[in-house]
Formats: structure tokens, C-alpha cells, sequence
């Protein structure tokens, strides 16, 4: 019910598309968004490749530590990957569920995310009161400049 | 308008609740069809419809010809809600997916170019 959907076709084999999709997410995961916890400090993604591993917002180049965002939960190369998925202003207690899932799609892969388990976190600590009101923020904003070359 | 997404969340946080919304979902109920799809009992129920109402999730009304029957169903507002949010992760995930795919296209391209 409360699950977020996203899907891509890839141009190469399941297996190529899960081995980079893991293995490359420090270099093709986006940069600059506001989902970063903290993209001042923020060098790279990098994920443990086995189940158990760990998916984390690397601070420090040099040993490769940083913030947890989630663990492996499964782990198999070709068809699907599932991690936790926190951020860091939640309790720790509280985690939302991410699976990959590499699905063969005429001559490439269909890579397909869902996110769920959003029921599990309390809204305030979703920041969904700030979302809103920056939203309104930014269409009065708009509306407002309209207004005036109006 | 927000104090409702933070209902929805905590009343969807429990499996009866989401399972009752699911049933919801397909055609309204009376509270009686409700209790024979689920094992618990009656009263267990009408707890969790009670903190389905309060949450603003659901509506009950009566019956034209017994008033003492009484009909719940869904309402729309607060899913509507939960879906802006839930479109916020969406985006998030097809701007992550489509830096993936150009990363893979480049990496193929790559490929190409060597030889």
C-alpha cells in the first residue's frame, strides 16, 4: 500500500546490470539532492557486497566510513537486492525496506525499485510537515513573482 | 491537511488496519462482513475501525432501512495525501534510476570505443 515504485531498462544483461547497479553506486548515484543526509560531508555510496553488508554514506574517503543508511538483506546478483533504508534523523528502531529487482526485457534489463514500510516511521520524522510547507513556500513564491510582472 | 498524514501513517502502522483498508478498498462494508474476513474477534475489530475513524481514513454511516446498521468506507483525502509523499520517494528513485541507466550507457559505450 505504501510503496514507492520506479523502474529503468538498462542496455546490458541482468547480471552486468546488478554487478554495476552495486558495485558503481558511488560513482552513478545522483549527487546534490536534499536525500543525502548530509551532503556537505557526503563523498561517495558504497555498498558491502553479501547479505549482511553494509550501505553507507561514506564521510571519510580514506577508511571508507560514514553514515549506515541500511543493511543487505538480500543479496542475489542477476535478479534481485534488498537493503534497510534509515535516515539519520530517524530513531534507530525505525527503517524502511528497498528491493532492486533485475528482470530480462527484450535485448536489456528492466531494473525495478520499490520502497516501502513507510507506515513503520512516524510522519514528523519524515519530515512530511517540512515538505508540505516548503512546497507552499515555493508556489506562493512562484505565484507571487507572476503577480508582479502580472 | 499534514496532522492527517501523521494519522494515516500510525493507523496503517498495524496489519489488521491495513488489511481492513484493503477490503475497504475493493467496496464499502458493514462492520459485520468485516469481522468474518479476519479471526479476531468482533470487539477487536471495532477497536481498530474506531482508530480507522479517528484517523480520518474511514467513515461510517447508516443504513436507510435500519438505522442500527452501520456502512464504512474509505476516504479519499488522506490516501491523497500519503500519495504526495510517497511521489516525493518516487521521484527521488527515478532520478537515482536514470543516472544508473546513463552511467550504464557511457560504461557500454565505453566498451565500444575499446574496440
Amino acid at each position: 500500500m505504501s510503496t514507492a515504485t520506479a523502474a529503468v531498462d538498462v542496455p546490458c544483461d541482468p547480471g552486468t546490470a546488478f554487478d554495476i547497479f552495486t558495485g558503481d553506486i558511488g560513482t552513478w548515484w545522483k549527487r546534490g539532492t536534499r536525500y543525502w543526509n548530509d551532503s556537505a560531508r557526503a563523498v561517495e555510496l558504497r555498498l558491502e557486497p553479501h547479505v549482511g553488508g553494509r550501505l553507507l554514506e561514506v564521510y571519510d574517503a580514506g577508511t571508507g566510513e560514514g553514515f549506515e543508511i541500511g543493511r543487505v538483506l538480500a543479496w542475489e546478483p542477476g535478479k534481485r537486492l534488498v537493503f534497510t533504508w534509515r535516515q539519520d534523523d530517524w530513531a534507530a528502531s525505525e527503517f524502511t525496506e528497498v528491493e532492486v529487482r533485475f528482470e530480462a526485457a527484450g535485448n536489456g534489463t528492466r531494473v525495478t525499485v520499490e520502497h516501502g514500510g513507510w507506515d513503520r516511521v512516524p510522519a514528523a520524522d519524515l519530515g512530511v510537515t517540512d515538505g508540505y510547507s516548503h512546497g507552499w513556500q515555493e508556489l506562493l513564491g512562484l505565484y507571487a513573482q507572476a503577480a508582479e510582472e502580472g | 491537511m499534514v496532522k492527517d498524514i501523521d494519522a494515516t501513517l500510525s493507523a496503517l502502522a498495524d496489519p489488521t488496519r491495513r488489511r481492513i483498508v484493503e477490503l475497504l478498498h475493493v467496496r464499502p462494508q458493514r462492520a459485520g462482513e468485516l469481522v468474518a474476513a479476519f479471526d479476531v474477534s468482533a470487539p477487536a475489530v471495532s477497536r481498530h475501525l474506531k482508530v480507522l475513524r479517528r484517523s480520518g481514513l474511514v467513515t461510517d454511516h447508516g443504513v436507510d432501512d435500519d438505522a442500527r446498521l452501520r456502512v464504512y468506507e474509505l476516504r479519499q483525502e488522506p490516501f491523497t495525501a500519503l500519495q504526495a509523499w510517497l511521489d516525493q520517494v518516487q521521484a527521488f528513485w527515478t532520478g537515482q534510476l536514470g543516472a544508473f541507466r546513463e552511467h550504464v550507457e557511457n560504461i557500454s559505450k565505453g566498451t565500444t570505443d575499446q574496440r
